[in-house]
Protein backbone atom coordinates (compact mmCIF):
# COMPACT_ATOMS: atom_id res chain seq x y z
CA UNK A 1 0.00 0.00 0.00
CA UNK A 2 0.69 3.09 -0.66
CA UNK A 3 1.89 5.72 2.49
CA UNK A 4 -0.48 8.61 2.63
CA UNK A 5 -3.62 6.27 1.85
CA UNK A 6 -6.33 6.11 4.51
CA UNK A 7 -6.75 2.59 5.94
CA UNK A 8 -10.52 2.06 4.07
CA UNK A 9 -9.09 3.00 0.97
CA UNK A 10 -6.32 0.05 1.03
CA UNK A 11 -9.04 -2.02 2.75
CA UNK A 12 -11.44 -1.48 -0.52
CA UNK A 13 -8.03 -2.15 -2.93
CA UNK A 14 -7.37 -5.16 -0.73
CA UNK A 15 -11.32 -6.26 -1.53
CA UNK A 16 -11.96 -6.60 2.71
CA UNK A 17 -14.77 -5.32 4.11
CA UNK A 18 -14.18 -3.01 6.63
CA UNK A 19 -17.33 -4.71 8.64
CA UNK A 20 -14.94 -7.86 8.63
CA UNK A 21 -11.74 -6.45 10.51
CA UNK A 22 -10.83 -4.66 13.47
CA UNK A 23 -6.87 -3.35 12.40
CA UNK A 24 -4.68 -2.15 14.91
CA UNK A 25 -1.06 -0.73 15.06
CA UNK A 26 1.13 -1.96 17.56
CA UNK A 27 -1.47 -3.01 19.42
CA UNK A 28 -3.51 -0.02 19.33
CA UNK A 29 -7.10 0.30 17.82
CA UNK A 30 -7.55 2.00 14.84
CA UNK A 31 -10.17 3.99 13.25
CA UNK A 32 -10.19 3.70 9.42
CA UNK A 33 -9.71 7.56 8.67
CA UNK A 34 -6.22 6.83 10.34
CA UNK A 35 -3.56 7.35 7.46
CA UNK A 36 -0.89 4.64 6.50
CA UNK A 37 3.01 5.95 7.24
CA UNK A 38 5.49 4.35 4.96
CA UNK A 39 6.72 1.07 6.32
CA UNK A 40 4.58 0.37 9.33
CA UNK A 41 3.07 -2.75 9.85
CA UNK A 42 -1.33 -2.79 10.23
CA UNK A 43 -2.20 -6.19 11.68
CA UNK A 44 -6.20 -6.86 10.59
CA UNK A 45 -8.16 -9.02 12.87
CA UNK A 46 -11.04 -11.18 11.48
CA UNK A 47 -14.25 -10.60 13.42
CA UNK A 48 -16.21 -12.97 12.14
CA UNK A 49 -16.74 -16.74 14.00
CA UNK A 50 -19.12 -19.49 14.08
CA UNK A 51 -20.62 -22.42 15.81
CA UNK A 52 -22.67 -21.37 18.87
CA UNK A 53 -25.22 -23.52 20.01
CA UNK B 1 -12.05 10.41 13.74
CA UNK B 2 -12.42 12.30 17.32
CA UNK B 3 -14.56 10.42 20.45
CA UNK B 4 -17.89 11.60 20.59
CA UNK B 5 -17.68 12.47 24.43
CA UNK B 6 -14.09 13.83 24.91
CA UNK B 7 -12.94 14.81 21.25
CA UNK B 8 -9.96 12.88 22.05
CA UNK B 9 -8.30 10.17 19.43
CA UNK B 10 -11.30 7.76 18.72
CA UNK B 11 -9.93 3.98 18.69
CA UNK B 12 -13.44 2.77 16.97
CA UNK B 13 -15.92 3.94 14.87
CA UNK B 14 -20.00 2.30 15.03
CA UNK B 15 -21.18 3.31 11.99
CA UNK B 16 -24.35 2.23 13.17
CA UNK B 17 -25.01 4.81 15.65
CA UNK B 18 -23.01 7.38 14.10
CA UNK B 19 -20.56 7.33 16.90
CA UNK B 20 -16.87 6.71 17.52
CA UNK B 21 -15.25 6.57 20.80
CA UNK B 22 -11.71 6.88 22.26
CA UNK B 23 -10.48 3.52 23.87
CA UNK B 24 -11.46 4.60 27.61
CA UNK B 25 -14.68 5.59 26.67
CA UNK B 26 -15.79 2.53 24.73
CA UNK B 27 -14.73 0.10 27.82
CA UNK B 28 -17.43 2.19 29.55
CA UNK B 29 -19.88 2.37 27.13
CA UNK B 30 -19.88 -1.26 26.19
CA UNK B 31 -20.72 -2.08 29.96
CA UNK B 32 -23.23 0.55 30.55
CA UNK B 33 -25.03 -1.03 27.15
CA UNK B 34 -25.08 -4.48 28.62
CA UNK B 35 -26.44 -2.94 31.92
CA UNK B 36 -29.15 -1.36 30.08
CA UNK B 37 -30.08 -4.48 27.49
CA UNK B 38 -30.22 -6.80 31.14
CA UNK B 39 -32.57 -4.40 32.43
CA UNK B 40 -34.52 -3.64 29.20
CA UNK B 41 -35.19 -7.00 28.21
CA UNK B 42 -35.65 -8.41 32.24
CA UNK B 43 -32.72 -10.81 32.03
CA UNK B 44 -31.65 -11.14 35.25
CA UNK B 45 -30.83 -9.41 38.52
CA UNK B 46 -27.94 -8.51 41.20
CA UNK B 47 -29.24 -11.05 43.66
CA UNK B 48 -29.62 -13.79 40.76
CA UNK B 49 -26.85 -16.56 40.02
CA UNK B 50 -25.62 -16.18 36.78
CA UNK B 51 -24.09 -19.11 34.65
CA UNK B 52 -21.83 -17.66 31.87
CA UNK B 53 -21.15 -20.34 29.27
CA UNK B 54 -17.70 -20.17 28.07
CA UNK B 55 -15.90 -21.48 24.90
CA UNK B 56 -12.56 -19.98 25.33
CA UNK B 57 -14.14 -17.25 21.80
CA UNK B 58 -14.02 -13.47 21.97
CA UNK B 59 -17.45 -13.15 23.24
CA UNK B 60 -17.84 -15.58 26.11
CA UNK B 61 -14.99 -14.14 27.61
CA UNK B 62 -15.33 -10.66 27.31
CA UNK B 63 -19.50 -11.21 28.47
CA UNK B 64 -18.17 -12.81 31.74
CA UNK B 65 -15.58 -10.10 32.04
CA UNK B 66 -18.39 -7.15 31.69
CA UNK B 67 -20.60 -9.13 33.78
CA UNK B 68 -18.22 -9.19 36.84
CA UNK B 69 -17.25 -5.25 35.99
CA UNK B 70 -20.97 -4.70 36.47
CA UNK B 71 -20.84 -6.75 39.57
CA UNK B 72 -22.98 -9.58 39.17
CA UNK B 73 -23.03 -12.94 40.27
CA UNK B 74 -21.23 -14.65 37.26
CA UNK B 75 -19.95 -18.39 37.04
CA UNK B 76 -18.57 -19.93 34.21
CA UNK B 77 -18.54 -23.11 32.42
CA UNK B 78 -16.51 -24.88 30.19
CA UNK B 79 -17.76 -28.00 28.06
CA UNK B 80 -14.68 -29.92 26.70
CA UNK B 81 -15.81 -30.86 23.40
CA UNK B 82 -12.47 -32.98 22.57
CA UNK B 83 -12.49 -30.89 18.94
CA UNK B 84 -8.71 -31.79 18.69
CA UNK B 85 -6.53 -32.50 15.62
CA UNK B 86 -3.44 -30.66 14.85
CA UNK B 87 -5.34 -27.44 15.71
CA UNK B 88 -5.55 -28.40 19.01
CA UNK B 89 -8.51 -26.55 19.36
CA UNK B 90 -10.20 -27.84 22.27
CA UNK B 91 -7.18 -28.03 24.33
CA UNK B 92 -6.44 -24.28 23.44
CA UNK B 93 -9.37 -22.85 24.16
CA UNK B 94 -9.83 -24.71 27.66
CA UNK B 95 -6.45 -23.10 28.44
CA UNK B 96 -7.10 -19.81 27.47
CA UNK B 97 -10.43 -20.22 29.69
CA UNK B 98 -8.71 -21.70 32.51
CA UNK B 99 -6.28 -18.80 32.24
CA UNK B 100 -8.46 -16.17 32.31
CA UNK B 101 -10.81 -17.61 34.91
CA UNK B 102 -7.34 -17.86 37.52
CA UNK B 103 -6.43 -14.13 36.56
CA UNK B 104 -9.77 -13.01 37.66
CA UNK B 105 -10.23 -14.86 40.64
CA UNK B 106 -13.52 -16.56 39.36
CA UNK B 107 -15.36 -19.48 39.63
CA UNK B 108 -15.42 -21.92 36.43
CA UNK B 109 -16.84 -25.67 35.94
CA UNK B 110 -15.41 -27.58 33.62
CA UNK B 111 -16.99 -30.48 32.03
CA UNK B 112 -15.36 -32.57 29.69
CA UNK B 113 -18.39 -34.47 27.42
CA UNK B 114 -15.72 -37.97 26.71
CA UNK B 115 -15.44 -38.37 30.53
CA UNK B 116 -18.80 -37.86 30.88
CA UNK B 117 -20.53 -40.11 28.49
CA UNK B 118 -17.83 -42.04 26.81
CA UNK B 119 -17.22 -40.65 23.83
CA UNK B 120 -15.74 -36.84 22.33
CA UNK B 121 -18.24 -34.43 20.21
CA UNK B 122 -16.24 -35.63 16.63
CA UNK B 123 -17.01 -39.58 17.66
CA UNK B 124 -20.34 -39.33 19.06
CA UNK B 125 -20.71 -37.94 15.67
CA UNK B 126 -19.71 -40.39 13.70
CA UNK B 127 -20.92 -43.13 15.02
CA UNK B 128 -24.21 -41.34 15.51
CA UNK B 129 -24.38 -40.91 11.74
CA UNK B 130 -25.98 -37.20 12.75
CA UNK B 131 -24.82 -33.75 10.86
CA UNK B 132 -23.95 -34.93 7.23
CA UNK B 133 -20.39 -35.52 8.38
CA UNK B 134 -19.83 -32.55 10.74
CA UNK B 135 -20.24 -32.66 14.32
CA UNK B 136 -21.99 -29.43 14.39
CA UNK B 137 -25.29 -30.79 14.93
CA UNK B 138 -23.93 -33.24 17.92
CA UNK B 139 -22.43 -30.33 18.79
CA UNK B 140 -25.10 -28.01 19.53
CA UNK B 141 -27.41 -30.26 20.63
CA UNK B 142 -24.88 -31.76 23.33
CA UNK B 143 -24.15 -27.64 24.18
CA UNK B 144 -27.73 -26.95 24.83
CA UNK B 145 -28.29 -30.05 26.66
CA UNK B 146 -25.23 -29.98 29.08
CA UNK B 147 -25.77 -26.36 29.77
CA UNK B 148 -29.34 -26.99 30.60
CA UNK B 149 -28.33 -29.75 33.08
CA UNK B 150 -25.21 -27.68 34.43
CA UNK B 151 -27.26 -24.53 35.13
CA UNK B 152 -30.40 -26.14 37.10
CA UNK B 153 -28.40 -29.41 39.11
CA UNK B 154 -25.97 -26.38 40.43
CA UNK B 155 -29.17 -24.14 41.45
CA UNK B 156 -27.99 -21.16 38.80
CA UNK B 157 -30.75 -18.82 38.33
CA UNK B 158 -30.40 -18.08 34.96
CA UNK B 159 -27.66 -19.41 31.88
CA UNK B 160 -26.27 -16.42 30.00
CA UNK B 161 -24.58 -17.16 26.39
CA UNK B 162 -22.28 -14.92 24.67
CA UNK B 163 -24.64 -14.66 21.20
CA UNK B 164 -23.78 -11.14 19.49
CA UNK B 165 -26.21 -9.07 16.88
CA UNK B 166 -24.01 -11.12 14.21
CA UNK B 167 -24.70 -14.14 15.46
CA UNK B 168 -28.60 -13.32 16.25
CA UNK B 169 -29.12 -11.63 12.80
CA UNK B 170 -27.47 -14.46 10.73
CA UNK B 171 -29.81 -16.75 12.77
CA UNK B 172 -32.76 -14.62 11.80
CA UNK B 173 -31.56 -14.79 8.25
CA UNK B 174 -31.67 -18.39 7.82
CA UNK B 175 -34.83 -18.68 9.50
CA UNK B 176 -36.25 -15.96 7.34
CA UNK B 177 -35.28 -17.94 4.33
CA UNK B 178 -37.12 -20.52 5.60
CA UNK B 179 -40.04 -18.53 6.86
CA UNK B 180 -39.72 -21.35 9.79
CA UNK B 181 -42.22 -19.72 12.20
CA UNK B 182 -42.02 -22.83 15.12
CA UNK B 183 -37.87 -21.36 15.24
CA UNK B 184 -38.81 -17.44 14.47
CA UNK B 185 -40.99 -17.25 17.94
CA UNK B 186 -38.37 -18.84 19.80
CA UNK B 187 -35.79 -16.20 19.10
CA UNK B 188 -34.88 -13.29 21.19
CA UNK B 189 -32.53 -12.32 24.02
CA UNK B 190 -34.16 -14.19 26.58
CA UNK B 191 -35.92 -17.87 26.68
CA UNK B 192 -38.11 -17.91 29.55
CA UNK B 193 -37.49 -20.84 32.17
CA UNK B 194 -39.92 -23.63 31.50
CA UNK B 195 -40.42 -26.78 33.69
CA UNK B 196 -37.44 -28.84 33.25
CA UNK B 197 -35.42 -25.81 31.24
CA UNK B 198 -33.70 -23.22 32.60
CA UNK B 199 -34.20 -19.34 31.69
CA UNK B 200 -31.32 -18.45 29.02
CA UNK B 201 -30.40 -14.74 28.15
CA UNK B 202 -27.82 -13.00 25.75
CA UNK B 203 -26.85 -9.85 27.21
CA UNK B 204 -24.60 -9.18 24.10
CA UNK B 205 -27.59 -9.30 21.45
CA UNK B 206 -27.68 -6.08 20.23
CA UNK B 207 -23.38 -5.52 19.89
CA UNK B 208 -21.90 -6.14 16.46
CA UNK B 209 -19.51 -8.87 16.78
CA UNK B 210 -16.85 -5.81 15.28
CA UNK B 211 -17.18 -4.57 18.34
CA UNK B 212 -16.78 -7.70 20.64
CA UNK B 213 -13.71 -8.24 18.80
CA UNK B 214 -12.54 -4.44 19.61
CA UNK B 215 -13.40 -4.96 23.33
CA UNK B 216 -11.55 -8.20 23.78
CA UNK B 217 -8.33 -6.41 22.13
CA UNK B 218 -8.71 -3.45 24.15
CA UNK B 219 -9.33 -5.13 27.36
CA UNK B 220 -6.62 -7.45 26.66
CA UNK B 221 -8.60 -10.42 26.76
CA UNK B 222 -6.71 -13.49 25.28
CA UNK B 223 -9.28 -15.55 23.61
CA UNK B 224 -8.84 -18.06 20.94
CA UNK B 225 -8.87 -16.93 17.74
CA UNK B 226 -8.78 -20.05 15.66
CA UNK B 227 -11.94 -21.06 14.26
CA UNK B 228 -13.64 -24.13 15.24
CA UNK B 229 -11.98 -26.57 12.06
CA UNK B 230 -15.79 -27.74 11.81
CA UNK B 231 -17.02 -24.01 11.35
CA UNK B 232 -15.07 -23.59 7.96
CA UNK B 233 -17.36 -22.98 5.25
CA UNK B 234 -20.59 -23.24 7.22
CA UNK B 235 -23.93 -21.54 6.43
CA UNK B 236 -23.97 -19.39 9.36
CA UNK B 237 -20.71 -17.56 8.71
CA UNK B 238 -21.99 -17.23 4.84
CA UNK B 239 -24.97 -15.44 6.09
CA UNK B 240 -22.97 -13.22 8.32
CA UNK B 241 -20.46 -12.10 5.50
CA UNK B 242 -23.52 -11.72 3.64
CA UNK B 243 -25.15 -9.40 6.03
CA UNK B 244 -21.56 -7.46 6.70
CA UNK B 245 -21.98 -7.05 2.47
CA UNK B 246 -25.12 -5.69 3.10
CA UNK B 247 -23.86 -3.39 6.40
CA UNK B 248 -21.05 -2.12 4.24
CA UNK B 249 -23.61 -0.08 2.14
CA UNK B 250 -26.30 0.39 4.50
CA UNK B 251 -24.77 1.08 8.09
CA UNK B 252 -27.17 -0.10 10.63
CA UNK B 253 -28.87 -2.80 8.58
CA UNK B 254 -27.72 -5.63 10.75
CA UNK B 255 -29.09 -3.79 14.03
CA UNK B 256 -32.56 -3.00 11.95
CA UNK B 257 -33.24 -6.22 10.96
CA UNK B 258 -32.62 -7.43 14.65
CA UNK B 259 -34.55 -4.74 16.82
CA UNK B 260 -36.95 -4.51 13.79
CA UNK B 261 -38.06 -8.48 14.09
CA UNK B 262 -38.43 -7.81 17.89
CA UNK B 263 -40.54 -5.16 17.99
CA UNK B 264 -42.74 -7.63 15.00
CA UNK B 265 -42.66 -10.49 17.59
CA UNK B 266 -43.59 -8.35 20.07
CA UNK B 267 -46.37 -6.81 18.99
CA UNK B 268 -47.96 -9.74 17.01
CA UNK B 269 -47.94 -7.80 14.15
CA UNK B 270 -46.00 -10.72 11.59
CA UNK B 271 -46.99 -13.82 13.81
CA UNK B 272 -49.90 -14.90 15.79
CA UNK B 273 -48.32 -15.80 19.03
CA UNK B 274 -49.28 -19.77 19.36
CA UNK B 275 -50.26 -20.81 22.54
CA UNK B 276 -46.81 -22.15 24.31
CA UNK B 277 -48.32 -24.61 25.67
CA UNK B 278 -46.18 -27.06 27.36
CA UNK B 279 -48.87 -30.01 27.14
CA UNK B 280 -46.69 -31.67 24.43
CA UNK B 281 -43.77 -31.61 26.01
CA UNK B 282 -42.96 -33.84 28.90
CA UNK B 283 -40.18 -35.10 30.83
CA UNK B 284 -37.36 -37.57 29.00
CA UNK B 285 -37.42 -41.05 30.35
CA UNK B 286 -34.05 -40.90 31.11
CA UNK B 287 -32.63 -37.43 32.19
CA UNK B 288 -36.00 -35.80 32.61
CA UNK B 289 -35.10 -32.81 30.16
CA UNK B 290 -38.51 -31.70 28.26
CA UNK B 291 -38.89 -33.20 25.34
CA UNK B 292 -41.53 -33.53 22.35
CA UNK B 293 -40.64 -36.83 21.49
CA UNK B 294 -42.30 -39.64 23.39
CA UNK B 295 -39.50 -42.10 25.58
CA UNK B 296 -35.89 -40.46 24.99
CA UNK B 297 -35.03 -36.22 24.20
CA UNK B 298 -32.96 -36.31 21.08
CA UNK B 299 -29.74 -36.38 23.49
CA UNK B 300 -30.32 -39.35 25.02
CA UNK B 301 -31.55 -41.01 22.00
CA UNK B 302 -28.55 -40.37 20.18
CA UNK B 303 -26.43 -41.60 23.38
CA UNK B 304 -28.09 -44.69 23.39
CA UNK B 305 -27.39 -44.89 19.65
CA UNK B 306 -23.44 -44.30 20.35
CA UNK B 307 -23.50 -46.81 22.85
CA UNK B 308 -25.49 -49.61 20.41
CA UNK B 309 -22.97 -48.66 18.12
CA UNK B 310 -19.82 -49.11 20.34
CA UNK B 311 -20.86 -52.53 21.96
CA UNK B 312 -21.49 -54.12 18.18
Amino acid sequence: MKAGMALLDALKKCNIIPESVIATREGELITEDEILKDGEVIKLVAVISGGKA
Amino acid sequence: MKCKKCGGKASVNMRQHRMALCLDHFIEWIPEQTERFIKKYNMFTREEKVLVAVSGGKDSLSLWDILVRLGYKADGLYLGLGIDGELRYSEESHRLTDEFARRNNLKLHVVDIEKEYGHSIPVLSQITHRGYGKPCSVCGLTKRHEMNRIARDLGYDVLATGHNLDDEAAVLFGNTLHWDADYLLRQGPVLPEMEGLARKVKPLCRFYEREMTAYAIARGIEYIYEECPFAEGSTQIFYKETLNQLENTRPGVKLIFYLSFLEARRSGELFIQKERVQSHLHPCENCGQPTSAPGLCSFCRMLEKADTAANS
